[in-house]
């Protein structure tokens, strides 16, 4: 379906290329006890692809300690996001890290080059307007 | 585009993550998060280049300003590179957007 998709694009073209947006890669490290609702977070904005790795931190427990972060156990959430919410996204994210006890966390966005298939595009950018 | 942050994502064997933490702590980095990974390699290509792969692998994650960048990568390289045990492989992601970063004093 994806295939037939992207052949038949060219043909219809009836979407102006203002519609698409390019994507990002969002990346949040956070505490782990925080995961659950850092993604509930993001899923409440649109993003609909987000997965979350288990790590750990590397900072030593002086300066863990002196920024407020005392637990090393953490957890790395990806998520798809559409450039032109990046900002938004950002911003709601800053606010939990400064807001939440025990939230102090990074995020930071990678620009995505390439993507396949034009069902995925939509998906990962929460397009339900492109036909 | 000007990207200000670099994040940094150096593989190494497991074991291995204080040793990356080490070398590019000396060069500004402030702190990494560690994922647990693993590798993979054909059984052929590991006979020919006369090597192993260990498949447990630790993915290190540091985020640095672009300008410790070069000096980071050229320190991973020396002290845990290919030739070293820690195997490591090391490459940069110009990043932008970046919140939640104190600042250095």
């Amino acid at each position: 379906m994806g295939l037939r998709n992207i052949l038949r694009k060219p043909k219809k073209d009836k979407t102006p290329s203002s519609d698409f947006k390019k994507l990002k890669l969002l990346v949040t490290v956070v505490n782990r006890s925080k995961t659950e609702f850092f993604i509930d977070l993001l899923s409440s904005m649109g993003v609909n692809l987000q997965s979350s790795v288990a790590a750990q931190g590397t900072a030593k427990s002086e300066t863990l300690s002196l920024l407020g972060l005392e637990d090393s156990d953490k957890s790395v959430i990806f998520s798809v996001i559409r450039e032109d919410k990046a900002e938004e996204i950002l911003r709601a994210v800053d606010e939990r890290f400064h807001k939440l006890r025990g939230g102090k966390g990074i995020a930071f966005t990678i620009p995505l080059s390439s993507v396949i298939g034009v069902a995925m595009y939509r998906f990962l950018s929460d397009n339900r307007s492109i036909n | 585009m000007e990207f200000q942050h670099e994040a940094i994502f150096c593989i190494v064997n497991d074991g291995y993550s204080d040793a990356v933490m080490e070398a590019a702590k000396k060069h500004g980095a402030r702190g990494g998060t560690v994922i647990s990974a693993r590798g993979t390699a054909p059984k052929d290509a590991e006979k020919f280049f006369g090597i192993t792969v260990q498949p447990e692998k630790e993915i290190v994650m540091i985020l640095v300003p672009s300008a410790c960048k070069e000096e980071i990568m050229h320190a991973l390289y020396k002290e845990v590179g290919l030739d070293s045990a820690g195997q490591g492989i090391a490459f940069a992601l110009p990043v932008d957007g970046v919140v939640g970063l104190t600042e250095n004093n």
